[in-house]
């Protein structure tokens, strides 16, 4: 069965999120994904943490995993390194991924263990209200910064980058094709691969910044959205708050796993 | 008879782990568990087991969780800063029902404390560390060769009631050399958790009507949902009131109603018993070496040696209450045993709590000149 | 030729599929859904499908 649906636990539609949220949008690109690789199902293990994204695992059938706030890609680490044959798919939000969940994700990126790492990033805590998280871009607006935001934000896929991962790419809801994509890539990847998702929040991100409709929230996403290539000829103060979006690194690179196992080989021989 | 080694009591715990199926470790160094890590990576490649080394020890006990899933037997180990850090991620141990084992060699705290003094003041922590009602099996060992044996039994017991499972040593445990004997393979008694049977769609993995649910492996034809959220017999999150109550009371009960088959204590001397020492780890030693020199001198001494500290062994502490004239109760702590030895006692048995947290043991003189004296806590 | 079809209780009325539609299929529902007003037009582009955040958008081949 080529289609979707055949990942898509139907019984729990509609979605529980909000009208116009990305999240819907990244699940269908990685349930395509899966379908286009007629993946076996029984050989997917989602890992979610806590916040909406979190709680895409109710609507994927395969095995699943729910964790602790902040910390998918431990769990994910341990569920993969256990069973290397495992497809192990991490889902974190920005908060999860990247704010709380920051440490993990460096961690894992360095570690280079066999994980597909899908972060939607919509600039917000959504679950818990709208509250500024590590990617809040610079003077916006949220429930805990009435009066401006005066923090700099991660540029996460360039931390992903830095701490050594061998794919990272990064895209929107927009770009939902260039999204299936690179989503695929990722899996076809054997090793740390990580693909940010920028993505609407109306609701919360949205409403705080004047763009409380799902449409207005979209486009201001595609508007700021430029390339590799664009983002070269752009000074610094040019490219704050826009969306660089692209391919930031694709290499070879011997995954935890197989490293692991020549240390199995010499600990066996005795050496 | 198996291997007569000479080890210490963390490297104890490795062996047990390993004879007892434990196939990966994921830990944080930390004084004084560090051995432990030592040796786990060193043995378990050699058996296409695993180590790795996590960034803290959050992301360890979240890493152990996973592995097992996968259908790995899972330790780490730690001590108390760490054990702190473990407690959320130990929850979703309890809620999900994941058999694994948690080794706390506890120093002297609070916070950084004295890392190389031991301690015993982790023992309501193991209990109660992680929010929100739930049951927990807690064993303690006192020497190194309970070390290695009491491993096997946590992993069996984790395995019986998918659980997870503390180990409390202490400092002077953890970094005691004795003689150990390992036992052969065919001696062991090792039991896996149960894997489901019967239509794929129908797995339950908290359907526990007919006894503790079998437990799937990722990656096997059994589709498993694990979540820490309030879930419903499939795991997926639900929060229907009566589900829910009911699901609480089950983690507890599923401890409390096979207390028979998880409490182990050891009786020593109690026969004729007028003053009863209750010791566990350490002072569990102490407590042996003062019977030994009390009876000597003519005391009737015994011993109760808690080795599951929880459950609580209720119904052996009633018996030791209920018969003798003083109940001694000696601890590195300012007295955690001795209150739910004090909820016990009907009989208005005396108590004395012998205490010491200054990073050193309970000598044994300690206890001795406890016995008989008029103090009533 | 092209069938679009809505699975009308899945849709939240977020039209983000006329907003991405090249060909004004779509119109804004009054009872909050969206509104399929010129299948004839589809030209099968899928775009209404993949930005749907609600998977209630089908737009397959007419045989």
């Amino acid at each position: 069965m080529s289609s979707y649906e055949h990942y898509l636990n139907k019984d729990k539609l509609p979605l529980f999120w909000c009208r116009g949220c990305g999240n819907g949008i990244v699940l269908q690109a990685i349930l395509r994904a899966f379908a286009e690789r007629q993946l076996d199902k029984k050989k997917i293990v989602v890992v979610t943490g806590i916040g909406c994204w979190g709680k895409a695992d109710d609507y994927i059938d395969t095995h699943t995993f729910h964790g602790t706030h902040g910390r998918a890609l431990a769990y994910a680490t341990g569920i993969k390194l256990a069973n290397p044959e495992l497809t192990v798919v991490a889902l974190v939000g920005d908060g999860d991924g990247a704010t709380i969940g920051g440490n993990h994700l460096i961690h894992a990126a360095r570690r280079n263990v066999d994980i597909t790492t899908i972060m939607v990033n919509n600039f917000t805590y959504g679950m818990t209200g709208g509250q500024y998280s590590g990617t809040t871009p610079d003077h916006f607006l949220s429930t805990t910064s009435a009066y401006g935001h005066v923090e700099k934000p991660f540029d996460v896929s360039q931390l992903v980058v830095a701490a050594g991962a061998p794919y990272v790419s990064r895209t929107t809801t927009y770009h939902a094709r260039q999204l299936e994509k690179y989503i695929g890539e990722a899996l076809d990847r054997q090793n740390f691969s990580f693909v940010e998702a920028i993505s609407q929040c109306p609701v919360h991100f949205g409403r705080s910044n004047q763009m409380a409709q799902p449409v207005e929230t979209l486009a201001w996403i595609k508007e700021n959205t430029i390339s590799v290539q664009q983002s070269m000829k752009l000074t610094d103060e040019e490219k704050v708050n826009k969306f660089v979006i692209g391919n930031l690194v694709d290499r070879e690179q011997e995954d935890y796993s197989r490293r692991y196992q020549k240390v199995q080989e010499l600990a066996k021989r005795g050496v | 008879m198996g291997k007569i080694s000479f080890v210490q009591g963390n490297e104890a715990i490795v062996m047990g782990a390993i004879d007892g199926g434990a196939r990966f470790y994921a830990g944080y160094p930390i004084t004084p568990s560090s051995e432990i890590a030592e040796l786990a990576s060193l043995r378990l490649p050699a058996c296409d087991g695993i180590y790795v080394q996590m960034e803290d020890e959050i992301s360890s006990m979240a890493a152990i969780i996973g592995a097992s899933l996968s259908g790995m037997k899972a330790f780490t180990a730690t001590s108390g800063p760490g054990f702190s850090l473990m407690q959320e991620n130990l929850g979703v141990g309890l809620m999900g029902e994941v058999p694994c084992v948690i080794v706390n060699i506890q120093r002297s705290g609070p916070s950084t404390g004295m890392a190389t003094k031991p301690a015993q003041g982790d023992v309501m922590q193991a209990r109660w560390g992680t929010h929100g009602d739930h049951g927990i099996i807690v064993l303690c060992p006192s020497s190194v060769q309970e070390c290695y044996e009491l491993t096997i039994e946590a992993f069996n017991l984790s395995e019986a009631f998918r659980i997870p499972v503390v180990l409390l040593g202490d400092e002077i445990i953890g970094h005691l050399k004795e003689k150990l004997e390992v036992m052969e393979p065919e001696e062991i008694k090792i039991i896996n958790r149960k894997q489901p049977t019967g239509p794929l769609s129908e797995y339950k993995p908290y359907d526990h009507q007919n006894g503790i649910a079998p437990l799937a492996n990722y990656g096997g034809d059994y589709l498993l949902r694990v979540t820490g959220s309030m879930h419903d017999a499939k795991g997926h999150a639900n929060n229907n009131p009566q589900m829910a109550e009911n699901y609480i009371r089950h983690l507890s009960d599923k401890v409390e109603t096979n207390k028979e088959t998880i409490v182990i204590t050891k009786k020593h001397g109690l026969e004729d018993a007028e003053c009863v020492i209750v010791g566990y780890g350490c002072t569990a030693r102490s407590a042996l070496a003062a019977m030994e020199t009390g009876r000597k001198r003519g005391l009737k001494i015994g011993v109760l040696q808690l080795v599951t500290l929880w459950p609580f062994p209720e119904k052996e502490v009633q018996e030791v209450l209920s018969q003798a004239k003083q109940i001694i109760v000696p601890e590195l702590n300012l007295g955690q045993v001795v209150s739910e030895v004090k909820k016990l006692n009907q009989w208005q048995t005396q108590i004395v709590a012998v205490n010491r947290v200054d990073g050193k043991n309970i000598h044994p003189d300690e206890i001795l000149s406890a016995i008989g004296e008029a103090r009533h806590v | 030729m092209w069938k679009v079809s809505l699975e009308e209780d899945y849709c939240k009325g977020c039209w983000l599929c006329k907003w991405v539609c090249p060909k004004n299929v779509f119109e804004e529902g009054t009872v909050g859904k969206t509104i399929i007003q010129a299948e004839n037009q589809c030209i099968g582009c899928q775009q209404c499908v993949i930005h749907c955040p609600d998977f209630a958008l089908k737009v397959e081949a007419k045989e």
